[in-house]
């Protein structure tokens, strides 16, 4: 994805250091060269989290503003993702709730149900809307996991680290998460296997 | 090995995290308990769709949405800070207001002198005959997101 | 787009100082709170209703209560003016000429049989949609049961965290969280403005004129029509006149909204909303030299006396609120809020250019 696909954890977080450095002494381009690293995962993650576009470009606003403004306290202790993570799957979980409350998001889900399920080549994409869909009725703290773990591809402990709890309260929810998941997608398990 | 421990590592066993002695317990229960065995079968069938969805891509839109809302609040907070004037009343504070812009121009962190504001004189009208039908121009509660009065008031009065 | 754009202003906005209207809220009360108040703000939209209401609102020439006949539906409302008792006893209906001189609605709408009818989303209830500020700065307090209009109620008081603020008295459906009454109490004690239903129907049988728009209604006069447009900050650059804003707004408020009010070949100027989740201040301003202010402004009160050199800022105070008034380097600056005391003047000290 990145020129930096293949340097080391390491060296991946001194880059990012160097870049927040270079931010704060007021270097325009540096923050726009971490927007351009993470502007689709912030992106991706809302929009699995809060289950609409025009929601998750908003959210992806507000997110990369308040890393701009946040950027002052940044401590150089944690990884700039880590913090970066922290802040966009908060952000979204609220919003999230958010409309949770109003009930609307079901309503929604409903509203972009098709018709009927094409077949052939098309049949991927629609396995896909339903896994989507799948992933949007569990509650947005299930939601923030799976897609830390799967869209994003944290390890346990960096999830661990970017939502603040033990590696067993992640392990557990992500157990939640896919058990709440079965009945959702055992019908697409099957369709896989035909 | 029993159920709930089965499940406790199951994670761990799809990431191949599972040393050698755990792994033959593991493999032993998953032989003999068709429950937990299903279980990791459904783990490992959600995270193989769940890893293959689409990544969709931010729009092109977001960066100069975020530009404009950075731009937008850095000029907000720039009203808060003593600002170099030249003319008018801020002429006698012009030398206090330099010695503090400097400081921020550079980056330091002086702690900041409160800033006094305008030089106001208020003079309270509210005893004026005529001063309640004015002081109408405050927002009703009606609405809570007022109309403007001010201005349907001073243009009723300029008809 | 530029909606858009200024909805977005907003939003970053209310995001601000930390203050977020999304309600990022920690404990399990709080969200309870503002799941409460965004059910109350939800059920004028969600619940189709007719009825009559009472309004009495406190100004300082004595107290006016207009009776209004209301139906909504969705996002529509259509409001019918009954009648309104002016100070002094005095009655008004539609079709009543107005007397000369009277300022408000009690000038040339006092023709028109219907206000207002049409989509609107709000009224009352949008001021909750800001239910995560309006927590940040008042503390929901559950006060008892009370009916109204035969309805029982749950009685709820929002009580400002911060002084010299108004408080407020919420009376919702216990069914159904329809906001059957509202009352502010001013922060020297006493109503400044009640709303409250005199009778209500929910789920009524709507005729389809309901909602049409009523006939007799008379279009304001061309010259007087306001257009409205949202504007940004950055937008402030464009104008021809020095734009004011306070670097330091009483507490617990925030900028939401800026637009651009025009009345065409007239009069242009600008207006800013500040808002702490229930109260308001509103920020007018418009070059000094329009000549139809500088022709009104002998003729106000207390605005014909020269400054005598320094800057002076004119005051009117009571019980709902204050207005203050400033020329700034050939900028009229109105300040109008619903809040007394100090925090206004300090507002008006802090004023700086935006532009």
């Amino acid at each position: 994805m990145s020129q930096f696909a293949d340097e080391s954890p390491e060296d991946s977080r001194d880059r990012e250091w160097a870049l927040v450095r270079r931010h704060l002494e007021g270097d325009r381009d540096a923050f726009r060269a971490l927007y351009e690293k993470y502007r689709d995962k912030v992106y991706a993650s809302a929009l699995r989290i809060v289950g609409e576009a025009s929601l998750a470009e908003d959210l992806a606003q507000e997110i990369f503003v308040k890393i701009h403004d946040d950027l002052r306290g940044f401590k150089f202790e944690s990884r700039f993702s880590t913090w970066l993570y922290r802040i966009a799957v908060n952000h979204a979980i609220n919003k999230a709730n958010e409309i949770e409350r109003r009930g609307r998001i079901r309503e929604r889900i409903a509203r972009e149900q098709p018709p009927e399920p094409p077949r052939g080549p098309d049949a991927d994409r629609f396995a896909d809307d339903r896994v989507i869909r799948a992933v949007g009725e569990l509650s947005p703290k299930l939601r923030a996991i799976i897609a830390l773990r799967y869209l994003e591809g944290l390890s346990y402990s960096e999830i661990a680290e970017v939502l603040e709890v033990s590696i067993g309260t992640v392990k557990s929810r992500l157990f939640l998460a896919h058990e709440t998941l079965r009945p959702m997608m055992q019908g697409l398990s099957e369709e896989d296997k035909a | 090995m029993k159920c709930e421990l089965f499940r406790d590592l199951l994670l761990d066993y799809v990431d191949g995290a599972l040393d050698a002695d755990t792994l033959v317990d593991y493999r032993q229960h998953y032989g003999s308990c068709a429950g937990c065995a299903a279980t990791q079968k459904m783990i490992e069938g959600q995270e193989g769709m769940l890893a293959a969805l689409p990544h969709p891509k931010a729009p092109d839109t977001l960066w100069g949405r975020i530009q404009h809302e950075i731009a937008d609040r850095r000029m907000l907070t720039s009203l808060d800070r003593p600002r170099l004037r030249f003319g008018g009343w801020a002429a006698a504070a012009a030398a206090a207001l330099v010695a503090v812009s400097c400081v921020f121009a550079v980056g330091g962190r002086a702690p900041r002198r409160e800033d006094p504001g305008l030089p106001v004189h208020v003079v309270d009208i509210s005893a004026q005959p005529g001063a309640p039908a004015l002081g109408r121009m405050v927002p009703g509660y009606e609405n809570p997101v007022p109309a403007a009065p001010l201005f349907d008031t001073l243009l009723g009065a300029g008809k | 787009m530029k909606r858009a754009r200024a909805i977005l202003v907003i939003a970053g906005f209310a995001a601000l100082g930390g203050s977020i209207a999304w309600g990022l809220l920690g404990d399990v009360a709080a969200s309870r709170d503002q799941a409460l108040l965004d059910a109350i703000q939800d059920a004028e939209d969600a619940v189709p209703f007719a009825g009559v209401r009472t309004i009495a609102t406190d100004h300082p020439d004595g107290a006016v209560t207009t009776v209004l006949r209301v139906r909504g539906r969705g996002g529509e409302r259509h409001i019918e003016f009954v009648e309104a008792r002016l100070p002094g006893g005095e009655i008004r209906r539609p079709g009543d000429k107005p007397k000369r001189g009277e300022m408000g609605p009690f000038g040339w709408m006092g023709r028109i049989r219907g206000i207002a009818s049409g989509r609107v989303h709000g009224g009352q209830m949008a001021r909750f949609r800001q239910s995560g500020a309006i927590l940040q700065n008042y503390r929901l307090v559950r006060t008892g049961r009370e009916p109204v209009a035969g309805r029982d109620c749950d009685r709820l008081e929002l009580r400002p965290r911060s002084a010299n603020r108004a408080s407020y008295r919420l009376w919702a459906d216990v069914e159904n969280r329809f906001l059957l009454r509202f009352q502010v109490i001013g922060a020297q004690g006493g109503a400044v403005f009640d709303m409250s239903h005199d009778t209500i129907a929910f789920h009524p049988t709507f005729v389809p004129d309901d909602f049409a728009a009523p006939v007799d209604v008379k279009p304001a006069p061309a010259p007087f029509r306001i257009e409205r447009e949202a504007l940004s900050l950055e937008a402030l650059r464009g104008l021809n006149y020095r734009a004011w804003l306070p670097a330091k707004p009483p507490a617990g408020f925030q900028l939401r909204a800026i637009e651009r009010l025009r009345a065409r070949g007239l009069f242009e100027g600008i207006s800013a909303w500040y808002s702490d989740g229930m109260a308001s201040v509103m920020i007018v301003q418009f070059r000094a030299d329009n000549p139809i202010w500088v022709q009104l402004k002998p003729m106000l009160p207390g605005f014909g006396e020269g400054n005598g050199g320094g800057l002076v800022a004119r005051r009117i105070a009571h019980a709902g609120g204050t207005l203050m008034n400033i020329t700034l380097e050939g900028t009229e600056v109105f300040v109008a809020g619903q809040i007394v005391g100090d925090e206004m003047e300090q507002l008006v000290k802090s004023l700086k250019a935006a532009n």
